[in-house]
């Protein structure tokens, strides 16, 4: 093996991978109700195309997609539509959802699978992705046919899998790689055929050395397997394409601009599915962790579970469990309930437990420049820390915050997290977002 | 000694010969300037360089005033100053005052803390603006935070949050700028007509179901106070009101008190008070029981028609 490549920056969190890193992926069962909200992605809403009392089925369609970036939503058990209702969404603002009823018996729709998909033509495959209502399943639900699509000036070179899945505590692509290898290589070289691109990078990072090896043997000649260095944010794409390729994504631009597609391990198995077997997206792999469950694991759950219902079935709460947070440790939002449903996005619920909640107040910057150092994106984090801590936004132009803060900063808490003066560096960054954003709105 | 008057003498020479040059040079580098400005900047202006008027401070306005005039267009207008200001920057240029009107800003919401039902309690966020990426406090996503960015941004130290956590606007102080509609992330702050004596007090357009259990001084859109008053309409699920002065009645048929009128209560003694609202609750009901009395009455003399009605059938028959 030669050397694990890596990015600049970085930090290394404690992983706490080994609680579900080697349990089997498990079949949740069928929630009693689900509850699916019509934004479960990036880009304009989903409009509903159900009633209330209406019946429906496993995998049928039930709103269509609202725009060209935009992503269909599925039934994901069959029953009765209960309504559409406003319901607590993982990012934040409460959102309408259409809330579904199981009658228990899991009725499916007629799929239709694609015949031959790698003879067809790719505008086949597209449209059956799409129809799918694929989204990106790393955490940022950007729809897949959109980046099957680029733009006919941009050459894309490379097809990149992120097997790193750097966000500590999370094993969802981890279990996928091992269990699902000749899957998700299937629909990682039909994504690539798609987009006529022949070259397939897989990059993992080097505490799974299980996955490298199983993804090794079944890509073969076909790709390139490239071990990386366990640093956090590895996953993060542009870091990913600065580990692998050496090429540096300019801020406030896609990964396509240097001739890159990055998919994720789940979003890769969805296509499969999605074409080969003609199955909408209505279930992930959710890995339910932290020091607050009662037992860890990897659970295939239906879209629009409540995480309750997932908590009580893997055996519940430990009675010190003290937080719910959707997603991982670093990235992943503080929930204040667990009635919020599964959605697309969500990779990870993570309970902590009241000892592991440490809020340590924070004092001034003592500008070390550590998280100069630890930025990925190459920011000043400090300086613009300070900056927001006091209000003083109009010592950085609209052009400026937008470009920095807003685009390219993916709030990956490094700067957070080394701040030896305990300062919330990502809030600042979030709250400078929002002023911005808000300044935008009323303009 | 002699150094000493050395020394004066300099000084003075040098400060003769400067003065003499200044006074020359002003004289051949004069810049004409409208005295005007000045004057409006120094006289009429509020003078608290707000910025609500989209200038950089008084100066620039009264710049901007001045060229206007000279141009003939429309004079632009000092939303602090309001009405008042306009009058004197009219009269002191000469030209003929179109009246505007004035306003003052309204936080749409009533749900204290022990009103609203609260969502989360959001550990290291001190501000709306990031709460409410966040969802917000409440289980309404349309009212009042209460962390007041709205009374840090106020320059006229016009809003305050009181007990309720709850932001209330002064009349009296406030000069509809509308810095505070800007920096709200809910919008639930909105410019009303000074004169307006009845507000509805929610900003709440979540459906029936959403509203009832997320706040129990929340807006339902019911309509019945459509029904006393046409100067409310719904949208959204939302009251509006239109109009100046509204009727007793509909304040009185609203089923959650969301309707306020300030010949009445104060809104910030409605939202805060609890004597406040017990005195309201007493009219309510005594306006509701006079009410069931009318009906009643009415529904006796009903009866009574109708059966005098069919008595003189009866009789008819008879005969």
């Amino acid at each position: 093996m030669s050397k694990a490549k890596t990015f600049k920056g970085g930090i290394h969190p404690s992983y706490n991978k080994h609680l579900s890193e080697h349990k089997e992926i498990v079949e949740a069962p069928l929630p009693k109700m689900v509850a699916l909200p019509l934004s479960q992605h990036i880009g304009a809403p989903a409009n509903p195309i159900v009633k209330r009392k209406d019946k429906v089925k496993s995998g049928q369609l039930i709103a269509e997609a609202g725009g060209f970036i935009s992503a269909p939503v599925h039934a994901s058990i069959s029953g009765t539509i209960k309504g559409i209702e406003p319901v607590e969404h993982p990012l934040g603002k409460k959102v309408d959802a259409i809330i579904i009823e199981s009658d228990g018996k899991d009725e499916w729709i007629d799929l239709n699978p694609v015949d031959n998909p790698f003879d067809v033509d790719p505008d086949t495959i597209k449209n059956k992705i799409k129809e799918a209502g694929i989204v990106g399943l790393g955490g940022a639900t950007f729809p897949s046919n959109v980046k099957l699509s680029p733009p006919e000036d941009k050459k894309i070179e490379f097809i990149i899998l992120n097997g790193a899945e750097c966000e500590p505590y999370l094993t969802t692509d981890h279990r996928l790689m091992v269990e699902k290898t000749e899957e998700i290589v299937t629909g990682l070289k039909l994504a690539a055929q798609v987009l006529g691109v022949n070259k397939i990078y897989i990059g993992i990072e080097t505490n799974k050395p299980d996955a490298i090896k199983k993804m090794e043997k079944k890509i073969g000649n076909d790709g390139q397997v490239v071990p990386l260095q366990v640093k956090y944010p590895q996953g993060s794409e542009k870091q990913l394409i600065s580990a692998i390729t050496g090429r540096e994504t300019p801020p406030t631009s896609l990964p396509m601009e240097v001739g890159a597609v990055v998919f994720n391990v789940g979003t890769t198995l969805a296509i499969y599915e999605a074409v080969f077997k003609g199955k909408p997206l209505v279930e992930r792999v959710v890995t339910l962790t932290g020091h607050g469950i009662k037992n860890p694991g990897n659970f295939r759950t239906r879209f629009g579970t409540y995480v309750a219902e997932l908590v009580d079935f893997s055996g519940g709460y430990k009675e010190d469990a003290a937080k719910l947070v959707l997603g991982g440790p670093m990235m992943g939002r503080a929930v204040p309930t667990d009635g919020i449903p599964i959605i697309k996005g969500t990779g990870g619920i993570l309970v902590m437990t009241q000892s592991e909640l440490i809020v340590r107040e924070y004092s001034d910057c003592i500008r070390c420049g550590k998280c100069i150092e630890a930025c990925p994106n190459n920011h000043n984090p400090q300086l613009l820390g300070i900056l927001i801590e006091q209000e003083k936004f109009d010592k950085i132009s609209d052009e400026q915050l937008e470009e920095i803060v807003l685009d390219d900063c993916f709030e990956c808490g490094s700067c957070t997290y080394v701040c030896p003066a305990h300062r919330p560096m990502v809030q600042f960054f979030q709250q400078a977002k929002s002023y911005y954003n808000n300044k935008k709105k009323k303009r | 000694m002699n150094e000493i008057i050395i020394a004066v003498v300099v000084l003075a020479g040098i400060g003769l010969v400067a003065g003499i040059l200044l006074s020359y040079f002003s004289k051949v580098f004069h810049v004409e300037q409208d005295p005007r400005i000045e004057e409006i900047n120094e006289n009429i202006l509020p003078g608290a360089n707000c910025g609500a008027c989209g200038y950089a401070g008084c100066i620039d306005f009264a710049r901007a005033v001045i060229e206007a005039a000279q141009s003939g267009e429309k004079l632009p207008e000092c939303p602090p100053g309001g009405p008042d200001v306009a009058q004197e920057l009219a009269s002191f240029l000469g030209l003929e005052h179109e009246g505007s009107e004035r306003k003052t800003a309204l936080v749409k919401c009533a749900g204290t803390s022990d009103r609203a039902t609260e969502r989360a309690y959001i550990r290291s966020v001190h501000d709306c603006r990031t709460a409410a990426l966040f969802g917000g406090n409440k289980e309404c996503q349309y009212g009042c935070m209460g962390y007041g960015d709205c009374v840090k941004a106020c320059p006229y130290d016009a809003i305050h949050i009181y007990q309720g956590n709850i932001a209330i606007v002064d009349p009296e102080k406030c000069t509809a700028c509308g810095i505070c509609v800007d920096v709200c992330p809910n919008d639930v702050i909105e410019l009303v007509p000074a004169n307006r004596q009845t507000h509805v007090l929610c900003n709440s357009q979540a459906p029936t179901k959403a509203t009832r259990s997320a706040c129990s001084v929340g807006c339902i859109g019911c309509k019945l106070c459509q029904r006393k008053d046409k100067d409310f309409s719904i949208e959204n699920n939302l009251a509006i009101y239109n109009g100046n002065k509204g009727k007793e009645e509909a304040a009185y048929a609203c089923p959650n008190d969301v309707i306020v009128n300030t010949w009445q209560f104060p809104v910030v003694a409605f939202v805060e008070s609890t004597t406040a609202r017990e005195k309201f609750a007493a009219r309510k009901a005594e306006y509701k029981a006079q009410e069931k009395a009318k009906r009643k009455k009415a529904a006796a003399a009903r009866k009574a028609k109708k059966a005098a009605a069919a008595k003189k059938k009866k009789e008819d028959k008879s005969e």
